[in-house]
């Protein structure tokens, strides 16, 4: 899902942002979410990319992450807990937690110059 | 423990990264496009797995690895101590590009993109900085290494 912000403030002489962010496909709109203050030092303002990203992973991810946890989990949707011992037959009409193993990579700063 | 892959997707290729702070052993599908490796620090081997056959890489010896004639299969890297190492990597399946380091003058070419991966070379009179890349014009290009580690890259196969 796509995380989507919104820089509500920019503090220049104290080098600090207000950001709200929310995932794009939210049924409220990105105003509705309160904001947060977030120190420019903490973030890297190489470029957009670098800017993003370590605004994402460090502050973007978590309060995403807890606006859902936020919500009512329907009652049909509640996953059911899986045995150590897997066998898929076991799984068929079960509501059952995806769980996967995420690779992170990192922005790799680079410059293009003339020479 | 450290260990952190990075990624740049530039106009014509990307570059992919891995840095590590110990002896690590890793696995790529045979997905992976990457047509070059470039050790800047560490020593290890790449091989495909079960086979005994092996490629040494060492960022003061071999650390340019052609790795072209993997493609298609599973390659396994296995480094001997704490290592740095970029890949260049094409943004289709098929194209191809000629690579080697660069270690003096050369003239240049409008194919071409010349990459500092380490150090501080100096090209026409300007200090490039790790990481630092730039596409290429037919005219002379005066080098002075100064250690760096240049590698310049040529489009084959395509426009």
């Amino acid at each position: 899902m796509k995380i989507i912000f919104k820089i509500v403030r920019y503090d220049e002489e104290a080098q600090s942002i207000s950001v709200k962010f929310c995932y794009e496909k939210s049924r409220k709109p990105i105003d509705e979410y309160r904001s947060y203050a977030i120190d420019l030092k903490n973030l890297d303002t190489y470029d957009y990319f670098t800017f993003s990203d370590s605004l994402i992973r460090q502050y973007g991810l978590s309060v995403c992450e807890k606006q859902v946890d936020n919500l009512d989990t329907i009652t049909e949707n509640i996953p059911t807990k899986i045995d150590d011992k897997f066998e898929v037959r076991d799984l068929i009409d079960k509501v059952v937690e995806g769980k996967y193993i995420t690779r992170k990579r990192f922005p790799l700063k680079m410059r293009r110059i003339e020479l | 423990m450290t260990y952190k892959r990075f990624f740049k997707q530039c106009e014509e290729f990307s570059i992919c990264g891995v840095i590590g702070d110990r002896a690590e052993a890793g696995i790529e599908g045979a997905e992976n496009t990457t047509l070059y490796h470039i050790a800047v620090k560490g020593k290890g081997k790449l091989c495909r797995p079960f086979e005994t056959d092996y490629i040494e890489m060492d960022a003061d010896g071999n650390n340019f690895i052609d790795e072209k004639a993997f493609m298609g299969d599973y390659r396994l890297y296995i480094s001997e101590k704490p290592f740095h190492l970029y890949g260049f990597n094409p943004l289709k399946v098929g194209q191809d590009w000629d690579g080697k380091l660069v270690k003096e003058s050369f003239f240049g070419d409008s194919k071409s993109y010349l990459i500092c991966f380490n150090g501080s070379p100096v090209v026409n009179g300007i200090e490039m900085q790790r990481m630092d890349y730039a596409f290429l014009k037919t005219k002379e290009y005066k080098v002075e290494l100064n250690d760096g580690l240049l590698g310049m890259f040529t489009k084959k196969n395509f426009v």
